[in-house]
């Protein structure tokens, strides 16, 4: 018993090694201070999607997106050594990534996100959440968990996540932007309304536009998938929804 | 008293608790009492832990990394033929 606890845990430990989320940040920071490759590439893994989620919606085009990434990377390598820890690093690295994204916008005539704050049609979605309610402001109808789960963790399974990571590139860029820095990322609110100069009232709004999207996105999937076994219910409910 | 619609609306505020405690006590009281609030407070819940765990859709690839790693640390990489 003891024996494979110990075989166990020095097998953890090797990977641990090359995980740098268990490790703490100033270990981190001085690896990439002195050009550890496997630091710099384990970094630059963990970000790359949403940093090029990010500055794509910034910019609304993918490849002046990925020259900006870039060019992130490069700033990061360059200013690293002058990282205070302030903040975390993913709050710095993406605030570099912002700024930058922003002036290569503006130098490229384009509008940019954040810079006014104005609702569109397309940002509240097609369906607004009246249709859920009844005019008293009640469900209607009957609230149903989540079925895409897995039974042994009670979180959302791999498929639900696969359809997750699709609905998020396709939210409005406003709304993919905060979903992204605070929920994938999970920067600070506070640090979030700073880097994108918006108010903590606007970025809460975004921020559950978003989640409410995905929600409804996840929950007509997840109707789907078992219309086999409750055919009727499912079917009703779909439409009611429609 | 709050109805249905208002927690659905109040809900990210709720989890991020960004409300003062007169309003987290309505909501608490109308949860008390309604089962389908409850059930999508908690889908609410288990889809923020989601995103957590959400699949990467772009990966860097080997190359970009190779000559991101160069550029960065002013190495210059090699022209290609
Ligand atoms: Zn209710």
């Amino acid at each position: 018993m003891w024996f494979s606890l110990i075989g166990a845990s020095a097998s953890s430990s090797t990977i641990s090694k090359n995980d740098w989320n268990l490790r703490p940040q100033e270990q981190l920071v001085a690896a990439l201070v002195d050009g550890d490759r496997q630091a710099f590439d384990w970094i630059v893994r963990k970000h790359w999607s949403g940093m090029m989620r990010v500055a794509t919606g910034v910019l609304g085009n993918e490849s002046i997106a990925v020259e900006v990434v870039q060019e992130t990377w490069e700033a990061v390598v360059k200013e690293i050594k002058r990282f205070r820890g302030e903040a975390s690093l993913s709050t710095w690295i993406f605030r570099i990534l912002i700024n930058r994204a922003r002036r290569v916008g503006k130098r490229e005539g384009r509008s940019i996100p954040f810079s006014s704050f104005k609702t569109t049609q397309d940002e509240d979605g097609k369906r607004s959440l009246e249709d859920e309610f009844t005019s008293k402001g009640r469900w209607r109808s009957p609230v149903h968990g989540w079925r895409m789960i897995d039974p042994q963790t009670e979180a959302i399974n791999k498929q639900g996540l696969a359809f997750l990571a699709k609905g998020l590139e396709e939210l409005p860029d406003r709304q993919k932007i905060i979903v992204t820095l605070r929920d994938i990322e999970g920067l600070e609110a506070k640090e979030v309304c700073r880097m994108l100069d918006i108010s903590e009232g606007n970025q809460r709004i975004l921020l559950h536009r978003g989640r409410t999207r995905l929600r409804r996105m996840l929950e007509d999937l997840d109707g789907h998938g078992h219309v086999s076994q409750q055919k009727d219910s499912s079917h009703a409910q779909l439409s009611r929804r429609r | 008293m709050l109805n249905c619609r208002d927690v659905a609306s109040l809900v990210t505020e709720y989890l991020e608790s960004a409300m003062g405690p007169w309003r987290k006590a309505n909501i608490r009281l109308h949860l008390l009492l309604c089962p389908d609030c409850r059930i999508h407070v908690n889908k609410m819940r288990k889809l923020v832990d989601a995103l957590k765990q959400v699949p990467p859709t772009n990966r860097v690839s080997e190359e970009a990394l190779e000559s991101l790693h160069k550029k960065a640390h002013g190495v210059t990489p090699l022209e290609p033929k």
